[in-house]
């Protein structure tokens, strides 16, 4: 009999607490899984879409919470592009819109002549004429949600547009845009000369230290605006900043009430086993051997309530993302990271809910532990 | 200088209980000698329980001193590591663990004594096909009769060699053919292996082939009976 046997027997003996507290551990990590790989799965997505467009930097309104409410004068675009080591500058208007099928869809405004256009994959028809402000092209999700191929229309905001193609690109949230010329965009949502942000690429000779002090001139030069690298700018969006917040906050609750159920559980245990305890500590057990006994336990429940967490976690992760509201906004990623970071407070878990039972335990006095009824 | 003919010795030792309102033990004094089968008897109350406690260690007295082999052990973690060498202890009512096979429950005192798992096994194998119950190594105590369960305690508390084996009321949850069995067991154990068995019990025929009987009532030891001695005819 290998030590471990001890504890896993007197877990198995009692199958019924044992698999509840399982699966209270379980619901804690998948919770914790799903929605911190939720929030990485936003940002990912976001990041993808933009670092698919080959852009070095994104220009923003410096302060603003929500950026695609945020406005900046078209006309900044041209004061960019005449500075030093700045290659092109592309304007962007961005909106969330809801179709009429009830989904939510992002609406992005390019205008004509951008090196933006080019960076989409057509699968299907061709891109915007270059006289055509009634014509859209759409992401391969939105296309086989509304079932719509090249040279059939739909609706936006009460208007008729005619799809020009269809493009696949390697972001959800790309697959789930549509693309509109820039004029069009600004007269729908009467938002004339204004974009959400800049798209800068810079000169190609330029190395990573010029990209920091071109960011240092731009800074200086454009106070009212933030130039973010494309990494940064999931790092620094103050609405990522408030949901990774709120996914931290919630997990911790999920996993204090995992903490308590495993202490409960443990405690319990305690209580009833008092005469085993009494025994083993009869027999020469020390006070070593019965904490690592009950620590033991604390980590196999632990462990295979985080390990059926993983699977619930990585399930409900994929639920949320096919959310109809959620729907091509969220990458599914799960990275090793928080493979790592699920494994380190399963121990955690293990350790802090089995200490105070375990330090109960062996502290009893074992005679009075082997008179316990 | 420590009398090394003795294993274990009460010294004037007292137990008092509920801040003096019971005296479980008064100023008793009790050699045990080496190898020596020691019967304890007295009624029920009496005291003979706490006195064995008081031997291994598992109490410790109010007044008085308790030695193991001429020292006397300080701290409770002293005592645990002779529990887990030295001393073996048999209870009444078994105290097997209800989850793990009568071979598993044999192996727990060896965890820390016995290093390898096949060594803890085989030792472990041996102990119960020397109780006659090879048979129901796979077995869970609640699958066992009262002396069949007995017995694998005596196997558990033989598994790591003791110089001592203590037995409190080894029958006393048993049929008289299984009390009769199990004491032959450790008659038997005693004689081959040449440790020291003290049994308490509160039937006096169960004294029958002790090398010495003493009795105790109301926490003193009594003046001997024919055929018997007292502690204190040790000194």
């Amino acid at each position: 009999m290998h030590f471990i046997t001890v504890p896993f027997r007197n877990l198995v003996n009692r199958p019924v607490r044992s698999v509840l507290t399982g699966l209270g551990i379980a619901v804690a990590v998948g919770s914790l899984i799903a929605l911190v790989g939720m929030s990485r799965g936003l940002e990912l997505a976001w990041i993808n879409s933009v670092s698919e467009r080959g852009t070095d930097l994104v220009a923003v309104k410096k302060g603003s919470v929500e950026i695609l409410t945020a406005s900046l004068d078209e006309g900044i675009a041209g004061e960019l592009s005449n500075l030093k080591g700045v290659k092109s500058v592309a304007g962007e208007l961005v909106d969330l819109v809801q179709l009429e099928t009830g989904d939510s869809v992002l609406l992005v405004g390019w205008g004509e002549g951008s090196f933006l256009w080019n960076t989409l994959q057509l699968s299907e028809g061709s891109l915007p004429g270059a006289d055509r402000a009634d014509e859209v092209v759409i992401g391969r999700s939105i296309a086989e949600k509304l079932e719509a191929a090249p040279g059939e229309t739909m609706r936006i905001h009460n208007r008729e547009f005619r799809v020009a193609g269809i493009f696949k690109q390697k972001g959800v949230m790309s697959n789930n845009s549509i693309t509109i010329p820039l004029k069009a965009m600004q007269d729908l949502l009467q938002r004339h000369d204004k974009v959400t942000q800049f798209n800068i690429r810079i000169d190609d000779n330029e190395d990573t230290r010029n990209v920091q002090t071109l960011k240092g001139v731009l800074h200086k030069r454009f106070a009212g605006l933030s130039f973010q690298e494309t990494g940064e700018m999931a790092e620094n969006n103050e609405i990522l900043k408030l949901l990774r917040a709120v996914v931290w906050g919630v997990s911790v609750i999920a996993l204090v009430m995992a903490l308590v159920i495993i202490l409960n559980t443990l405690l319990m245990s305690v209580t009833e086993r008092t005469r085993e305890i009494g025994t083993l500590m009869a027999v020469g057990w020390s006070k070593g051997r019965i904490l690592l006994m009950f620590v033991l336990e604390g980590l196999l429940l632990s462990f295979s309530g985080s390990a059926a967490g993983a699977l619930i976690g990585i399930y409900g992760l994929r639920l949320l993302a096919e959310h109809p509201r959620l729907q091509g906004f969220v990458e599914i990623y799960i990275p090793p990271s928080l493979l790592l970071e699920v494994s380190a407070a399963a121990v955690l878990l293990g350790l802090l809910g089995s200490l105070l039972p375990a330090w109960r335990a062996a502290g009893l006095n074992t005679l009075e532990a082997l008179r316990y009824e | 200088m420590p009398d090394d003919s003795l294993i274990a010795a009460l010294e004037g030792v007292s137990r008092i209980y509920d801040g003096g309102r019971i005296s479980a033990l008064n100023s008793v004094t009790l050699h045990v000698r080496r190898n020596e089968f020691l019967v304890i008897t007295g009624p029920s109350g009496s005291g003979k329980s706490t006195l064995l406690h008081l031997l291994c260690g598992l109490d410790r007295p109010t007044q008085g001193r308790v030695l193991f082999e001429g020292s006397e052990p300080r701290s409770s973690k002293e005592w645990t590591k002779l529990r887990a060498k030295r001393i073996g202890f048999v209870f009444q009512s078994f105290n097997l663990l209800p989850t793990l096979t009568a071979l598993e429950n044999i192996e727990v005192p060896m965890f820390g004594q016995v290093s390898l798992r096949s060594d803890r096994r085989g030792r472990a194998m041996e102990l119960l096909s020397g109780m006659g119950l090879s048979d129901r190594a796979g077995q869970f105590p609640s699958e066992l009769s009262g002396g069949e369960r007995q017995r694998v305690a005596i196997a558990r508390a033989m598994a790591n060699n003791p110089d001592i084996l203590l037995a409190d009321e080894p029958t006393g949850n048993l049929d008289s053919r299984s009390s009769a069995e199990v004491m032959k067991l450790l008659f038997d154990i005693q004689s081959k292996s040449n440790s020291t068995l003290v049994i308490v019990t509160h039937d006096r025929d169960l004294a029958k082939g002790a090398e010495r009987t003493i009795n105790i009532v109301d926490g003193r030891i009594s003046q001997p009976e024919a055929g018997e001695e007292t502690a204190a005819c040790t000194l």
